[in-house]
This record gives structure tokens, C-alpha cells and sequence, in this order.
């Protein structure tokens, strides 16, 4: 019995020194985060992924803006009342989402899986983060009934802080966005970087 | 003659009745709409029609937001109450949110012409040879993670012409938020739900006015039953309106009620018998009766304020029957008919000059006030007849025993205008009046903004407020009407408006238009943008094809035609594009092009001077500056009114004789604007008109002062006394009124009556007394 209560206990001990898996990151008020991306856009029917890279710069509750600068430089801004792209400081398309409000939902997704705000997302997805490899996951169908979203369900890979994102049409054509180079730092700073990468326009 | 006269009278109030229960076997054909007072438009025939068609299509909304905390219940709660709205036949919903099959197959309809539908900016950057920014564009779109473009339509439509197309052409301006199916904010923590319909009925019907705020109160308190704490903010025309009409009836009502009382109580106290009241009521029902039968046989309706001044001619009315019952007071006479024949002359003189000054009246093109006009005429007349030939029938009673006190009081301000002693008095007082007519007509200030006529209730206001903050939807003041004989001639006609529009655009004269080229542009403008696209754009296919990794033949295809109009149905055209789809019939097709944020309205009205086939629709403005050229008018016809009964008083009295008749009468109208300029109040169309009642009662007083001779002048001071009491009662307590039109009516009567009683007594000539009866 004692022998038994011995080996109970020893496994409890090396169970607890096991390192837990880390929870992903998530943004405290007044932080915001930036970093790089590369998007694959596979199209069906296309003869190649269409790739771009670049940084963005997530300001919780403000913007994201989304700089591209290859196979040419550009800039989007995604705010609270939709999206602004630009091309050499001159913009080129300007989308409210009261038009198109199935985007917001999409930019909403971004700035919670970005700031590691998983909450809402695994409230709508209906699931927790799933635990895989010593990194989270989490697949997102949207439920949400009325609004024609532009997207059929989002794979998300999550370590310290999102990963990649997959993005997957309806249609079958998919997005795949790979995240690097995360920093976490006061959104003033952010604000003051995202403002100087303006100056990488060639 | 008395026996005809009674059988005549007999004969037309029978009449009356009949048409009455005729005309309202289906209730009081009540028409709220001031607007409905004024003459038909100067404007060219095809924009009256256009406009009878744009109301014809219901062009009257009803906009309500319904706000709740949590969307999914102020979602539902705004469905119910919709669904409500329709069913009762309130109105008919407007679909602020295209279906996705509507959606569907508006591209499958605009997708062959994409490379004609070009938006404005489109255009220009491809004329200015920078179709650079267009693919690029294209490439920043098919790039972004926020993409609307997927496979197929960059497939078929490499360079995203077509969405960007729809995009800029359909782009919403309201704050509201397409959420659900449904269009919403959120503010303040509470979600707002948008439920807009277009009115079934006429929004100025007191019927409709009454079923409409009956559906919706219920309404209301279903969904509070079902959802609990329901917030309901609603504009639209058919509360006002309905507003209108309540506070009208309620106005007329206690008008009517305190001007009753008034004169039951001078009957009481001045009579101290009953009969001459029932008889003074006899003529009041005939009098109105007649009014309004006159005014239903020829009219068909009845106007709000017609029938606010139909309460005001009791006390005209009434006039007669006192001039009648002070002849009671004459003890040497006690045969009724003598009492008829001693005011015939003073009451005959009386009603043909106010039945002249009407007829004056009736001249302006004014249907409201025509109607005014022709319901005293006849109203009065009828009453005229009951005095003189029926009263005498009914009347068996002896002379009046008591009296004399009020007779001597009355002839205290006939003792002021002609006794010796107040000679100095009688001076100051005149000098007072001019010092203060002079400085009053220096202080004259005319107003003629229409948009003072209806005053807005506060709480209506506050809601329509709180949705334009909530919704950004705002109220439409100005619109262009823009004509062709066809299709294609308008598209043409409003891309030519569409340069100017721009330029004001820029300006800041207004906030943005939208026309339906916008949408379908025209077929040359159609075949331009393809020429184009085909010369700048397309030579870079292959390149930009190659840089997004598609490969093949172009797929532009050149569609065999351009798109127009016709190929739409108001079903598959987004609304806001179909709503203003006005009018069309062989040789003549009108649209609408609606404008927002408007600030410089002298510049919209330059532009609609440069053509012929384009009219600025501006209902308060155009009302405004006809309400002031109507308001000269009503001066010119009361000076024409004034020749006529000169004309026609100068055959009994001689020219100088009617001159000094008129005199009293001349001075109230005169100076009664200028003592009210003095207490701040403009001098409006409405004033204007009122004077023209000035005149007719002045002279009624001015005639009796003249025709009275000897004992007959107290009876006939008295007489003049209680009908100022009455007529004070019944037309200045129209001041009281919220309503500014019937306000100033009100005000202008108050103080022209008061004076015009105050100076008839110099209307008497002591020295050559009319002694010989009419």
C-alpha cells in the first residue's frame, strides 16, 4: 500500500514537473503588436499562388494596417468603418463595411487572433484552442446566420502569438498567411514605427 | 317679398343639408395640407406631372428606428412592427437591403457591359492615360486578405472593372450598418434597427392620418408587451400631418366653444331672454351650413383652414342677428317685420360689400383661400336671409323693457367722436395713433418662408433629429427633375448636370447627388468608356494577366449591346437608383436626381436655368417666393376691393359720401399692420389676407353708423359693440393659435377690428342722415 502511495506520488511529481504548454499571448491595454506576414493566394484555375510579404501593424480597437511591399509596396488600412488601400500615398479603393459587412467580421477575426484576444473567437467557433505539437489551434466556421460572410472556415495555427491563418473560400480558393516576427510594444510606439515604414515606399 | 324671402331661404337651407349629408356619408373629407391652400404650380406642365407621379408612386416615407440593447430584439421588434405597418395597409416596405438573389442577378445583368460601365474617377484616369493606377488596383484588391474578388471573377474580369463599378456607384451613404438582413446601428450601447416604408395613402388624409398613428400606437404597444423596453423614434408626414390635424380641430374646437360661450353670455346679459339666443344659433347653423354645403358642392373637400375660419364666421353671423335683436330695444315699434325693415338697409349695404370683398378674395388663385372666401360668402348670405326673413316669423315678442344703461354705454364712444367737449381728445387720441401707426411701419418686416406655416411640434422634431444623428438619413430639400423624350436623352442630359453638380461638389454647395447615370450611364457615354478601355487599358492584359498567373485568351468579350434602363426592373435596380425612375410615357421620360447636404440653393437655381429640360424642385423655396408674390396681390385686391365697393356705396352716398364711409375701415386695414409690427410680429401673406376681413367688418360697422339716424344710432352702436365682442372672441383668439398661419390671421383681426370699431363712428354724417331706407 505504501509502496503504491510512493509511486502515486512520485507520478504527481514528474507529471507537475512536465512544463505546462504555454498559453498564447494576449495584448494588455495600451500595447499593440507588429510584425511580417507572407501571403499565398491560391486561386483555382490560376497557374501559381499569388505571394506577397510585408509588415503589419496591429493598434487594438484603431487600425491594422497591412504593408505589402513586394511584388510591389502598398499600404491598407483597416479601421473600424472598413478599409483603405494606397499606392505611393495615393489611394485607390476605399470599401465602407456598411457596404460589404461580411468583412468586417473578417477584419474583427484579425485584430482578436493578432492581439491573442481568443475569447470571442472560440465563443463563436464554438470550440477552445486545441493543443497540438506543443502549439494551439483552432478551425472557425462562422455561425452566425444573415450576413454573407466572405469566407467558408478559417484555420488558425497559434504559438506565443498567431502563426498563420488560413483563410478558405467557399469557392475553394485559399489564402494562407504566415506571421514572423512579432513584437509586443506600446501602441504609441507601434503607431510611431508604422508611420516610419511609410518611408520604405521606393 | 317676406313670404319669398322666407320661402327662398327655406328652400336653400334645405339645399345645404342635402348636399352635406350627401358629401359626408363617408366622413369630413378634411384636407391637412397647407400645402394643398396654395395655386396650382407655375412650373412647366411636364415637372406638375412629374410630380403627381413621384407622389402617385408614394414617394411619402415613414422611417422609424427601433432601438433595444440587445440587436437580435430590437431586430425582431423592427420585423414585427414592419410587418404590422404592411399588413394594416400602412405602407409598403422598402427593401434598403438587396437580396443576395438581387444581387446575383444585377451582376449577371451588368457583368457583359463592364468594360462600358466605367465610374466617373475610372474615366478620368484612363482619359489622363493613367491606367497604371487601375492595375494596380486591381493587384493591391486581388492581394488584400480583405479581397472581394475571388477565382471566377478575376477569371473573367482581371482588372476588377466591374466591382469597383458597383462599388462606387452604390455606395452608402447612411451611417447604418447592413446587419442580418436588416439595416442598423449601434450607439451608445443600444442597437438601432432601420423600418422604412413608402405611405399607401395620402399622408394630408385625416383619414388615413388617423389609421396610420392608430396602427402604429398599437403597434407600439404590442412590441412593448412582446420585447418590454422598445425605443420607437419615427419621422415622416403622416405625423405631422396628423399633428396638424389635432391641434387644428383642437384649436377650432376650443375657439368654436369659447366663442359660444361669449355668446351665450352677451345674449344673456344684453337680452336677458332665451329666444334671441336660439335664434342668434339659428343663424350661426345656417350660416355655416350654407359655408360648408357651397364649399363641398364646389370643392369636393374641405380645408383645414377653411374650416378653422368656418369656426371664425360664427361670429360674423351672428352680427346680423344682433343688430336685429338690438331693434328690440326700440320700445315704439313691437311688429317684427319693422325691426327687419329698420337694419335691411345697414345689413343689405353690409353683406354686399363683404360678399364683394370675398368675391375680391375668391380672385386669387389660392384654392384655400378661395375656398375661405366663397364659404363666408355663402355663409354669410344664408345667415343675411335668416335674419331678415325668418326671423320675423319666429320673433312674437314684445319690446325689450330694459336696456337703456347699455344703450347710453354705447354711445359713450359715439359721444367721443362727436361731442364738442372731447374735441381736444379726440385729437390726441388720433395723433397717438399715427405716432404710433408711423413708428410701427417703420419696424414693418414681411416674412414670406413658408416653412413657418406648419409649426413643428417639438417632440416630432427631436425624433426626426435623433434619426438623422442615428441613421445620417436626411430629409430631402432640393431635387432636379431632368427630362428627354427618351431614355437616352435624359442619361445624356444628366451626365451634362453632372459636371456642373461636380464642380459644386467641390465647392461645398451641396454634399453629393445621385442619378441614375450613375448607374447606366448613357449609350454614348457607354461606347466612350469602351473605346476607352479597349485603347489604354487593354494592351496591358497580357502583361497584368501574366503578373497574377492567369493564362489564355482575353475575356473581355465586346457585348453586342450597351445596357440601358429598360433592361431594368424597379425589382432588380437598387433602390435608391429606382426611386428615381419618375415618369415615363411616350415622347416624355423624366427622372429625378436627388441632392444631399444642400448649402447654396442660388446656385442649384442657375443650373436649372441653363436648360429647359432640367427643373429644380425645391417645394419650401418655390411656396416661399410664390406665398410673396401672392402677398402683393392680396394688397392689390383689397385696393381693387376697396374701388368696387367705392363704386358701388358712391351710388347711394355720392363719391365723397362713401369716401368718408370707408374712411373707418381704410384706417384699421391701414394702421393694424403697423401696430402689430410694433409688438415684433412679421408681416406675412397671412396678414395680408386677413386685412381683407378688416375691411368687410369695418365697413359693416361703418354702414350701420351711417344708415342709423336719430334713436336707431344706440341701438345701432350697441349692436356694433357686441359684434366687435364677438368677432374678438371668435377671430382674436385665433392668435392664440400655434399655428403661425392661423396665428397671424388671429393677431392682424385683433387688433384691425378693434380699431375699426373704435373709428366707425365717424362714419355718421349728423348733418345729412340717410332718412330714406334702401
Amino acid at each position: 500500500m505504501l509502496k503504491t502511495l510512493r509511486l502515486f506520488i512520485f507520478a504527481l511529481v514528474i507529471v507537475a514537473a512536465i512544463p505546462a504548454q504555454s498559453a498564447p499571448l494576449t495584448l494588455n491595454d495600451g500595447e499593440a503588436v507588429m510584425g511580417r506576414f507572407e501571403q499565398a493566394r491560391y486561386l483555382r484555375g490560376f497557374d501559381k499562388p499569388i505571394l506577397s510579404e510585408g509588415e503589419f501593424f496591429l493598434l487594438p480597437r484603431s487600425a491594422l494596417i497591412w504593408q505589402t511591399e513586394k511584388p510591389f509596396f502598398s499600404r491598407m488600412i483597416i479601421d473600424e468603418e472598413g478599409l483603405s488601400q494606397a499606392i505611393k500615398g495615393a489611394e485607390v479603393t476605399r470599401l465602407s463595411f456598411k457596404q460589404f459587412p461580411g468583412f468586417k467580421l473578417l477584419r474583427d477575426t484579425l485584430e482578436n487572433s493578432l492581439s491573442g484576444n481568443w475569447a470571442p473567437l472560440e465563443e463563436i467557433a464554438g470550440t477552445k484552442l486545441l493543443p497540438a505539437d506543443g502549439k494551439y489551434s483552432l478551425r472557425f466556421s462562422p455561425k452566425t446566420s444573415g450576413l454573407t460572410l466572405p469566407f467558408a472556415y478559417l484555420n488558425f495555427e497559434i504559438g506565443d502569438f498567431l502563426e498563420s491563418v488560413e483563410i478558405v473560400k467557399s469557392n475553394g480558393d485559399r489564402d494562407v498567411i504566415t506571421f514572423s516576427e512579432q513584437q509586443v510594444a506600446p501602441a504609441a510606439d507601434v503607431r510611431a514605427k508604422a508611420e516610419s515604414s511609410k518611408e520604405k515606399q521606393p | 317679398m317676406n313670404r319669398a324671402g322666407l320661402l327662398i331661404y327655406l328652400a336653400l337651407l334645405c339645399s345645404a343639408v342635402a348636399i352635406i349629408g350627401w358629401r359626408l356619408q363617408d366622413g369630413l373629407p378634411l384636407d391637412t395640407n397647407i400645402v394643398a391652400m396654395l395655386p396650382q404650380s407655375e412650373d412647366a406642365e411636364w415637372v406638375t406631372r412629374a410630380e403627381a407621379a413621384e407622389r402617385s408612386q408614394g414617394s411619402n416615407q415613414l422611417i422609424v428606428l427601433v432601438g433595444h440593447q440587445d440587436f437580435e430584439t430590437a431586430r425582431s421588434a423592427a420585423l414585427d412592427l414592419g410587418k404590422m405597418l404592411e399588413e394594416n395597409s400602412i405602407v409598403k416596405l422598402i427593401q434598403d437591403q438587396p437580396q443576395q438573389s438581387t444581387l446575383t442577378s444585377l451582376n449577371e445583368l451588368l457583368f457583359p457591359h463592364r468594360t462600358g460601365l466605367l465610374g466617373e474617377g475610372d474615366r478620368r484616369l484612363l482619359a489622363a492615360g493613367q491606367e497604371q493606377v487601375l492595375i494596380d488596383r486591381a493587384l493591391v484588391q486581388i492581394l488584400s486578405p480583405l479581397s472581394l474578388a475571388d477565382a471566377e471573377l478575376i477569371r473573367r474580369d482581371p482588372f476588377l472593372l466591374l466591382p469597383n463599378y458597383i462599388a462606387a456607384s452604390t455606395e452608402n451613404r447612411s451611417k447604418l450598418l447592413s446587419r442580418a438582413n436588416v439595416l442598423a446601428i449601434q450607439e451608445s450601447g443600444k442597437w438601432f434597427v432601420l423600418v422604412r416604408g413608402n405611405l399607401v395613402g395620402n399622408p394630408f388624409d385625416k383619414g388615413f392620418q388617423s389609421r396610420a398613428r392608430s396602427v402604429f400606437d398599437d403597434a407600439g404597444g404590442k412590441l412593448e408587451k412582446r420585447y418590454g423596453d422598445i425605443q420607437l423614434l419615427k419621422t415622416g408626414a403622416v405625423f405631422y400631418g396628423e399633428h396638424a390635424y389635432r391641434q387644428a380641430e383642437d384649436e377650432a374646437g376650443f375657439i368654436g366653444m369659447i366663442s359660444l360661450i361669449g355668446i351665450v353670455i352677451l345674449n344673456f346679459l344684453v337680452f336677458r331672454s332665451f329666444q334671441p339666443l336660439a335664434l342668434s344659433l339659428l343663424a350661426i347653423a345656417s350660416g355655416i351650413a350654407g359655408g360648408l354645403a357651397v364649399t363641398l358642392l364646389f370643392f369636393g373637400t374641405l380645408q383645414l383652414l377653411a374650416l378653422v375660419f368656418g369656426a371664425g364666421l360664427i361670429g360674423i353671423s351672428v352680427d346680423y342677428a344682433f343688430h336685429y335683436f338690438c331693434e328690440r330695444f326700440n320700445q315704439a315699434s313691437s311688429v317684427p317685420a319693422a325691426r327687419a325693415r329698420a337694419i335691411r338697409s345697414g345689413l343689405t349695404l353690409g353683406l354686399v360689400s363683404s360678399v364683394l370683398g370675398f368675391i375680391t378674395l375668391a380672385l386669387t388663385p389660392f384654392p384655400g383661400l378661395q375656398q375661405i372666401a366663397l364659404f363666408s360668402a355663402s355663409g354669410l348670405t344664408l345667415a343675411y336671409l335668416t335674419v331678415l326673413y325668418a326671423f320675423p316669423y319666429l320673433d312674437r315678442s314684445a319690446p325689450f323693457r330694459h336696456g337703456e344703461k347699455y344703450l347710453k354705454f354705447s354711445m359713450l364712444l359715439h359721444d367721443f367722436w362727436w361731442r364738442a367737449e372731447t374735441r381736444k381728445w379726440r385729437w390726441l387720441f388720433v395723433a397717438l395713433l399715427l405716432t404710433a401707426g408711423g413708428l410701427g411701419a417703420m419696424q414693418i418686416t414681411v416674412d414670406d418662408d413658408v416653412r413657418r406655416l406648419q409649426s413643428l411640434p417639438t417632440d416630432l422634431q427631436a425624433e426626426e433629429q435623433a434619426i438623422r444623428h442615428l441613421a445620417g438619413i436626411e430629409n430631402q430639400t432640393h431635387r432636379f427633375f431632368v427630362r428627354g423624350s427618351n431614355p437616352e436623352e435624359v442619361l445624356q442630359a444628366e451626365e451634362a448636370l453632372a459636371l456642373d453638380l461636380e464642380a459644386l461638389r467641390a465647392s461645398g454647395a451641396i454634399g453629393s447627388y445621385r442619378m441614375i447615370s450613375q448607374f447606366v450611364p448613357s449609350k454614348t457615354r457607354q461606347l466612350e468608356n469602351q473605346a476607352l478601355v479597349d485603347d489604354v487599358l487593354m494592351p496591358r492584359l497580357a502583361e497584368h494577366m501574366a503578373a497574377i498567373g492567369l493564362s489564355g485568351a482575353s475575356p473581355y468579350q465586346q457585348a453586342e449591346n450597351v445596357l440601358t434602363v429598360d433592361q431594368f426592373t424597379d425589382a432588380n435596380m437598387p433602390g435608391l437608383f429606382s426611386r428615381l425612375r419618375v415618369y415615363k410615357t411616350p415622347g416624355i421620360v423624366v427622372h429625378a436626381v436627388s441632392l444631399s447636404g444642400v448649402k447654396d440653393t442660388a446656385r442649384l437655381a442657375k443650373l436649372a436655368e441653363k436648360s429647359e429640360n432640367v427643373a429644380l424642385i425645391s417645394q419650401a423655396d418655390s411656396l416661399s417666393k410664390t406665398f410673396g408674390a401672392y402677398r402683393l396681390r392680396a394688397l392689390i385686391m383689397l385696393a381693387v376691393a376697396y374701388v368696387v365697393v367705392w363704386v358701388f356705396l358712391s351710388l347711394r352716398y355720392g363719391f365723397i359720401g362713401a369716401f368718408k364711409v370707408m374712411i373707418p375701415s381704410m384706417a384699421a386695414v391701414a394702421l393694424a399692420p403697423c401696430l402689430i409690427a410694433l409688438m415684433g410680429e412679421p408681416f406675412t401673406f397671412f396678414n395680408a389676407m386677413s386685412l381683407m376681413l378688416i375691411f368687410a367688418i369695418g365697413l359693416d360697422y361703418a354702414l350701420f353708423n351711417r344708415e342709423a339716424t336719430g334713436d336707431r344710432q344706440r341701438r345701432a352702436m350697441l349692436a356694433n359693440g357686441l359684434s366687435t365682442i364677438s368677432t374678438l372672441l371668435a377671430f382674436g383668439l385665433l392668435a392664440l393659435s400655434e399655428t403661425f398661419a392661423i396665428h397671424a390671421f388671429g393677431i392682424t383681426i385683433l387688433v384691425g377690428i378693434t380699431l375699426a370699431y373704435i373709428l366707425a363712428p365717424r362714419a355718421a354724417d349728423l348733418e345729412h342722415p340717410m332718412t330714406e331706407p334702401l
